[in-house]
């Protein structure tokens, strides 16, 4: 029968491929191995995975030429920030080849790296919304960063550059603030990143008393894969870690998942570091702050307390200068007041003598007046009672034996009567 | 954590004795008492910050590493 050799069917094969596939593709699909050859060629193994991402149903073998490859690569790496590695999601513009003992490949003409990026972009939103559906998202966040933070677990690789600066930073700081750090190692790079970070993270869980904050810091200057710190399983469990995540990974592009989880985000290690050494700065400082405080305030008080003292000795002094003086001005007061008052009362005494004085004068003469009148009034009665006046008037008294007669029967016949004239006596005998 | 909470703690204790101390609603004797205190908890905050005592400590261990 017929046949052919295996190099004449490939040949066949080629032949047709060449011939009628000689457009150019732009192909969608998963980097699923990347390697550079010693001669600078990149090999690819191209895949495409199942919907549910579990199948692979197609794959290929494709290669970027030396003279193109390195062009592609930076081009791609500073459009997207990440590294050409396995586990992107790629759109390569090929065109097909065929070799008898090869079979077929892809040659890989342009990269379209914005398709990358916004495969990268869509895929962390995708993740975060699902930590955010679990509930989980923004867990770590909530934790209180503790006021100290001195005690630091860090996951990064030994030989990672940011793992050096960052352990100098902290142990070279100025002030001379005491941390204690131990690295859990882990792979910042690679395949196993997301298994090393994980069992870090749980070994760093069983001693998690002795632990402030969990500090994962890569660095490294060249555009790495960063892609990997945007694992699902990392960051569920980086959100559900007990004590607050700090991130310094150092990258230039957009956070990655990692970052968004974590409780607090920083560029680069070396901030990590600043961000460490100043927060035990101002603990410091507002220790200093309390501490001035209080010795001012003491100051203060004792100054009140002593002025207050001074104060009271001053007014002693001088209420004891005058106390006697101020007695005596007293006594001297009262005394003068008793004086006046004396004086004013002799005064009116003296006064109200004089007016008594007077009084009696008055009255006095008022009487002896009345008696004088009276005596007058008596002398003229009697005056003109007077015997003498009346014998004076003619008349004459008519007596019998020395005794007056007034009535007709004291006489008798016979009896001597005596009639007293104003001169002279006259002797009768009664007829 | 236990370092932590006494740190914290302390500082807010040595919060409160300024404030008494700034609206003078300590009197003299208390005052001795509290700034006993006050300057005891600095004492003790700043060695955590700087942990001289864990310094020292490790500089005389390391010298005796060193002489065996």
């Amino acid at each position: 029968m017929e046949n052919l050799s295996l190099y004449e069917l490939n040949n066949i094969v080629r032949e047709v491929i060449e011939i009628n596939l000689t457009e150019k593709y732009w192909v969608r699909a998963e980097l699923s191995d990347v390697r550079v050859s010693q001669k600078g060629h990149c090999f690819i193994e191209l895949i495409e995975k199942d919907d549910l991402g579990n199948m692979i149903i197609a794959k290929a073998r494709a290669v970027i030429m030396r003279n193109i490859y390195p062009l592609l690569r930076l081009n791609f790496e500073e459009t997207t920030g990440q590294a050409f590695v396995a586990g992107l999601k790629v759109l390569l513009q090929v065109s097909l080849s065929f070799s008898e003992v090869y079979g077929y490949s892809l040659i890989v003409e342009d990269i379209d790296p914005k398709y990358t990026l916004g495969s990268i972009v869509q895929r962390r939103e995708e993740i975060w919304k699902q930590l955010q559906q679990e509930g989980v998202a923004e867990m770590n966040k909530e934790l209180p960063l503790p006021l100290l933070i001195q005690r630091i677990a860090i996951i990064s690789s030994p030989t990672a550059a940011g793992y050096e600066d960052f352990c100098n930073q902290i142990d070279n700081n100025i002030q001379g603030f005491h941390f204690v750090y131990q690295l859990f190692p882990a792979m910042m790079q690679g395949d196993e990143v997301e298994k090393t970070m994980v069992a870090a993270l749980e070994k760093i869980a069983t001693e998690i008393d002795n632990w402030d904050v969990v500090v994962i810091i890569r660095g490294g200057g060249a555009v790495s894969d960063l892609n990997v710190f945007d694992s699902y399983v990392i960051a569920n469990n980086c959100a559900q870690f007990p004590i607050p995540v700090l991130t310094g990974i150092g990258h230039e592009r957009d956070k990655c998942i990692l970052d968004m989880v974590a409780n607090s985000y920083f560029k680069t290690p070396t901030a990590v570091a600043s961000f460490l050494v100043e927060r035990m700065q101002n603990a410091y400082s507002h220790l200093q702050d309390l501490e001035l405080s209080l010795y001012n305030n003491m100051e203060d008080f004792l100054d009140e307390n002593k002025k207050n003292l001074k104060q009271l000795i001053q007014r002693l002094e001088i209420i004891s200068h005058s106390y006697v003086p101020n007695l005596i001005s007293k006594l001297d007061y009262i005394y003068e007041n008793i004086r006046s008052s004396m004086v004013h009362r002799l005064e009116l005494q003296g006064i109200r003598l004089l007016t008594l004085e007077k009084g009696v004068q008055n009255m006095v003469e008022q009487r002896l007046n009345q008696e004088n009148k009276h005596l007058q009034l008596l002398e003229s009665v009697l005056k003109a009672y007077n015997p003498e006046n009346i014998l004076k008037q003619g008349y004459s008294i008519t007596l019998k034996d020395g005794k007056v007669v007034k009535d007709i029967s004291q006489v008798k016949p016979g009896d001597v009567l005596e009639t007293r004239l104003k001169k002279g006596k006259i002797q009768s005998i009664v007829k | 954590m236990a370092e932590e909470f006494k740190y914290e703690k302390g500082i807010a204790r040595l919060e409160v004795i300024v404030h008494d101390i700034e609206n003078n609603t300590l009197d003299v004797d208390s005052l001795v008492d509290q700034l006993k205190e006050a300057k005891d908890i600095i004492k003790k905050c700043k060695n955590v910050l700087f942990k001289v005592e864990e310094e020292l400590k490790k500089v005389s261990d390391s010298e005796e590493d060193e002489v065996k």
